[in-house]
């Protein structure tokens, strides 16, 4: 199996499988451009420091695998599910910037499956969540006007049994 | 340290571009979270009430292209819009989601027990100023779906001005298949009376501009005359004519105030 490296935005170079590379869409058509021929030099990834790199690095390996995902997504949100399995959710139990981080590299690398269990995970912590749990959660301003604020606080009161 | 918990970012979540924002929102459809996302901040207020994926998130496909209003959704009977009125005039519009207590969304009952469950296990919001409500019913995707094609099902009709109006006959995928709204009327003392009101709702506006809070309105200046106390309580969604599967039918429950007082607790 060939090896090809990457090259971090802070300089450091990984030496990873192609096959595990290619789960980056991004890196595959790089490699098909250049002929596949990538042995003695490395791809620079220049949005992408070493250690964001290294979890993308481990999720592509765990998931070197999978089925790739289907072309066609289906655009009905109604649909989508939040379900995540047990090795990605452990795999993303990070602090709130290494998963950003993770969500921009995926977004960057092309790694569809990725930025999805990325985007779950956050929606995950917003489900269910009433707004002023949302703003704790991710440490957002609550910028609406006292009249704003006064109606969405009319607006929003639960009852519940 | 745990994504989940509190903390001060260095990398904010408004760090992430507008795209990757809307991305994850939209793991969230139902009304509850859009909702609460949208009473968040401006920009995720913005977000939800404005992007076209939003918008087109709360349509739910019925039937062959028709989508609906999702606050008028019948996903297994698990919610509806509730319009309390003094009169023929709306004083307040609540979303009940039943079988379910807040925080407790994955663990939502099966179909058979969540059946068994009344209306005063639902979480109540009351969405009166919610400006969801003033969007349209149906999907405006759907060019050929009109307020009048719903309205003509059963044949002509009298206008606003009492002019007698002709249906449309519009080339849409369904051939000669009428769009029907048909109302099942349910007092609290058990009386039942089917109404196909389908010809008798005027419309209120032009068919793109017909909103749910119109539409609500409506239902209660149809329903307010027969019905001998003023103040009542309507409980309507929207669901697919099971029987036929080519209908769209237009569930409508009456409670009187004594009933629903329990779902204001």
């Amino acid at each position: 199996m060939s090896t090809i490296k990457l090259l971090s935005s802070d300089n450091a170079e990984l030496a990873v499988d192609k096959e595990v590379a290619e789960r980056s869409i991004l890196i595959k058509n790089m490699l098909e451009d250049v002929g596949g021929d990538m042995s003695d030099q490395a791809i620079p990834i220049p949005n992408v420091n070493e250690a964001v790199l290294r979890k993308v690095i481990e999720w592509c390996e765990h998931h070197k695998s999978d089925p790739p995902p289907p072309a066609d997504e289906d655009s009905d949100s109604r649909k989508k599910s939040t379900d995540i399995e047990e090795w990605d959710q452990k795999f993303m139990q990070v602090d709130q910037e290494m998963l950003f981080e993770i969500i921009l590299a995926a977004n960057y690398l092309d790694i569809k499956p990725l930025l999805d269990v990325g985007c779950k995970t956050v929606a995950n912590m917003i489900k269910g969540k009433s707004p002023e749990e949302i703003r704790k959660t991710f440490n957002i301003q609550n910028d609406f006007t006292p009249e704003e604020e006064d109606q969405i606080r009319r607006e929003n009161e639960w009852a519940e049994e | 340290m745990s994504a989940s918990a509190s903390e001060q970012p260095s990398f904010p979540i408004f760090a992430l571009p507008n795209e990757l924002q809307a991305k994850i929102l939209s793991f969230l459809p139902d009304a509850e979270d859009q909702i609460n996302i949208s009473r968040t901040c401006k920009t995720w207020h913005n977000l939800v009430m404005y992007s076209n994926s939003f918008v087109k998130s709360r349509y739910l496909p019925l039937y062959s292209g028709i989508s609906h209003h999702f606050l008028l959704e019948n996903q297994i009977q698990r919610s509806a819009l509730l319009a309390f009125a003094q009169g023929p005039k709306i004083e307040k519009i609540n979303y009940v989601f039943r079988g379910c207590s807040k925080g407790d969304r994955n663990d939502l009952p099966e179909y058979q027990e969540r059946e068994s469950y009344p209306w005063r296990a639902a979480l109540i919001k009351d969405i009166t100023s919610c400006p969801f409500l003033d969007e349209s019913v149906f999907s405006t995707k759907v060019s050929w779906i009109t307020w009048e094609d719903v309205c003509n099902a059963d044949g002509s009709f009298k206008g606003m001005a009492g002019e007698v109006i002709k249906p449309k006959i519009n080339p849409h995928p369904w051939g000669d298949r009428r769009v029907k709204i048909i109302a099942s009327l349910q007092t609290s003392v058990g009386d039942r009376y089917s109404s196909t009101i389908s010809s008798r709702l005027v419309p209120v506006a032009d068919a793109k501009t017909v909103t749910v809070r119109e539409l609500a309105e409506a239902i209660v200046k149809l329903f307010n005359g027969g019905i001998p106390t003023a103040s009542a309580c309507y409980i309507f969604w929207v669901s697919l004519n099971t029987w036929t599967d080519k209908e769209i039918w237009m569930d409508v429950k009456l409670l009187e105030y004594p009933l629903v007082t329990f779902v204001q607790l």
